[in-house]
């Protein structure tokens, strides 16, 4: 099976509170950040490299590309994923005030239809720009099914079908499709028996845990040596413009930070009400 | 000049960090674990494998042995990293002298096959038995003897104070081999299996536990196969391994000092007093710009020392200076961070209080403050 996975570096979430905005608003200045793979896309590449492992025996038994459009500098995130086990990578290079979901989308088919997956896997949304577009709009220029928010997936014929349960927020969908097809998950992918694969025994459980794999340091070394692709937009044919252009970015509110200690739930609840007005 | 950190070492950084913040440290407030209880030793076996297995554990033992091959810049990042999380787990994580050390290295094929290889998986622990009850800073002055008696080695004498004692699985002991000759080719050091010592009392200290233990040796019978490398010159070996030792304090030091300004800071902005945050205070600040200051002084130290140790010059001076430099700032953030706290500073529930106990036991061990100060003046007297 062979499995297309886009990551894309984004400021550490945990370090929000180091954003800012330019002061004339046109922009978010990622001067001084910190970077970190989407969640999302740690997730769905660690859902992408259990369908293509026997988890049992810790083998690779399939292939993960990562493909990354953006800046020269998310080669380092392509490399983590290479360590946690994906094969090879590729960049599209582009710079991130270019780029909106149409134009990631259409890089992303562009190289889909080069590398010729049997799936996509992907986060449902970036934790920076929050759109939740990117895979249906590729799925669309595809012409591929999209099945959204997976939170399991099971495949026994190598990846020609999958079965899929969607985490919605009324209930769970099951749905049945063939591949090829793109598919965006949602965090419950980490549950310890989320991804079947026909290859790791059926009985095996992955350990709890509250994200994707962790690159091992022998990882990290083997990683130094699998080959990372560099593409451009032009190069690949893709000349979509930006269909969303952004007017204005301002900061939230400043918290008060002040800390109000109640007796009982009772009163908790009340205040709630009456005073922070959020009930 | 660079100061960047290579890409690997960036990625194995993030890789720690992230494992320590996202599973030791929720796993620390499940299992309730602090610094004044010893860490269970279920829990601890299970973060050294997990530990090894990920390549954190032995990232500084040469592969030859098993380890990463990892140098000594690297090892300092993770030491600083573990110190800025505050999480005891992350200390277990890359072990002190409970876990694989260079020093290990001289062991001959067997010593490794069966000593060297389990700790260095994470799945036993050893110790290190130096000191004595007559015998701490003058490590020379040991008092215990190792005789020769037919084909085994016989070996009397105390060792106390010693680390992960009461459960290490063997420990490698310094036992004098010929009086005449002491630190010059007069001590060897033995590899000793759990029982073939006793373990006498077992002492408590100013923070933490039951951690460090006596060691008693009356006529231990030690086969030859457990002298580690020549006859009388396992000290001078041993020695030559302590620098890193003390570099690693160092490097942890800094990571607590900014872990600690961390909480400071974010104390001293939202604590108001006569109408203003702290923070607003000139003499709040300062505190905090001499911390800030002196964090900055200690890790620049240290980063390039391990520099220096990886471009394999010799830095034996240059250790001292970090690991005296180091662990005394730590000391003065730590009081400086509890007084920014007030009252609160000294409580058992607030952080501070615990390491201003903790951290003080960095100027003693590994070589006191006396005695790096010793070493380097020795060194610039020299010149
Ligand atoms: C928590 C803890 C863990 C330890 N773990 C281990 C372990 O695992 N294995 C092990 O072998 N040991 C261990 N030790 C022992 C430690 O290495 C010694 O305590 C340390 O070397 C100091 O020796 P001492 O206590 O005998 O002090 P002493 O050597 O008696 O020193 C007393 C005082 O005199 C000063 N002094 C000594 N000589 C001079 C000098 N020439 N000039 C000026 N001042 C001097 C010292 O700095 C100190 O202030 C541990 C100690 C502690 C507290």
């Amino acid at each position: 099976m062979k499995i297309l996975v886009p990551i894309k570096r984004v400021a550490d979430p945990d370090n929000a509170n180091k954003v800012k905005v330019s002061a004339d608003g046109t922009q978010v200045t990622t001067e001084g950040l910190e970077w970190k793979m989407n969640p999302f896309d740690e997730w769905a590449l660690e859902a992408a490299l259990r369908l293509t492992e026997d988890g049992a025996a810790k083998s690779r038994v399939g292939e993960v590309v990562l493909v990354s459009v953006g800046p020269k500098e998310a080669v380092a995130t392509v490399r983590e994923g290479l360590a946690k086990g994906a094969e090879r990578g590729v960049i599209v290079e582009g710079n991130d005030n270019d780029l909106d979901s149409n134009v990631i989308a259409a890089a992303l088919a562009a190289v889909a239809k080069k590398e010729s997956p049997d799936l996509i896997v992907m986060g449902k949304q970036t934790v920076d720009g929050d759109s939740n577009v990117a895979g249906t709009v590729l799925a669309d220029k595809l012409g591929w099914p999209i099945i959204n928010y997976a939170m399991r997936i099971e495949t026994s014929d190598d990846g020609k079908t999958f079965a899929i349960k969607r985490d919605l927020d009324v209930g769970v969908a099951s749905v049945k499709v063939t591949g090829p097809v793109v598919i965006t998950v949602s965090d419950s992918i980490l549950h310890p028996e989320s991804v079947k694969n026909g290859v790791t025994p059926a009985d095996f459980k992955y350990p709890e845990a509250e994200g994707g794999r962790y690159a091992s340091l022998k990882g990290i070394m083997q990683a130094k040596k699998k080959p990372i692709a560099e593409q451009t937009l032009s190069g690949l044919g893709v000349d979509a413009k930006r269909t969303v252009t952004y007017k204005k970015f301002e900061l939230p509110p400043a918290r008060s930070g002040q800390t109000t200690f109640v007796e009982s739930v009772e009163e908790l609840v009340e205040k709630l009400r009456t005073e922070a007005k959020v009930l | 000049m660079d100061f960047e950190l290579n890409e690997e070492t960036r990625l194995f950084r993030d890789q720690f960090r992230q494992w320590v913040e996202r599973d030791l440290l929720p796993l620390e407030e499940k299992e309730g674990i602090h610094q004044d209880a010893p860490v269970p030793e279920a829990i601890a076996k299970r973060v050294r494998m997990q530990s090894a297995d990920l390549g954190f554990y032995a990232h500084h033992m040469p592969e030859e042995v098993g380890g990463g091959g990892l140098g000594q810049v690297v090892s300092v990042v993770l030491r600083e990293v573990a110190g800025q999380t505050g999480s005891v787990l992350a200390d277990v994580a890359l072990a002190g002298p409970e876990g694989p050390s260079p020093m290990h290295v001289v062991f001959n094929a067997a010593q490794r096959e069966k000593y060297l290889a389990p700790v260095i998986r994470g799945e036993q622990t050893c110790c290190f038995m130096l000191s004595e009850p007559g015998a701490g800073s003058d490590a020379q002055n040991i008092a215990t003897r190792a005789e020769k008696r037919g084909d085994v080695w016989v070996l009397n004498g105390t060792k106390h104070f010693i680390t992960n004692g009461p459960h290490a699985d063997w420990g490698v002991v310094f036992a004098t081999t010929d009086p005449s000759k002491r630190a010059r080719g007069g001590i060897s050091g033995f590899i000793v299996e759990r029982d073939q010592y006793a373990i006498g009392r077992v002492h408590h200290g100013m923070a933490g536990f039951e951690g460090q233990a006596e060691i008693v040796f009356e006529d231990v019978e030690v086969p030859e196969a457990q002298l580690i490398g020549k006859e009388g010159w396992g000290f001078a070996q041993a020695m030559g391994f302590l620098g890193n030792g003390r570099l690693n304090i160092a490097a942890g030091a800094v990571g607590v000092a900014q872990y600690l300004l961390d909480l400071g800071v974010e104390y001293a902005k939202e604590r108001q007093t006569f109408g203003k945050p702290i923070a607003e205070r000139q003499g709040i600040q300062w505190m905090i710009a001499d911390s800030a200051t002196e964090i900055y002084a200690a890790r620049n130290m240290v980063y390039h020392c391990a520099w220096l140790v990886d471009q394999g010059r010799d830095a034996t001076k240059e250790m001292s200076m970090c690991k005296l430099y180091a662990t005394e700032m730590v000391g003065r953030v730590v009081d400086r961070m509890l007084q920014i706290h007030g009252g609160m500073g000294w409580m058992r529930e607030c952080k501070t209080e615990a390491f201003y106990r903790s951290l003080r036991v960095l100027r003693i061990v590994e070589g006191t403050s006396e005695i790096q100060r010793m070493m380097i003046a020795r060194a610039e007297l020299a010149r």
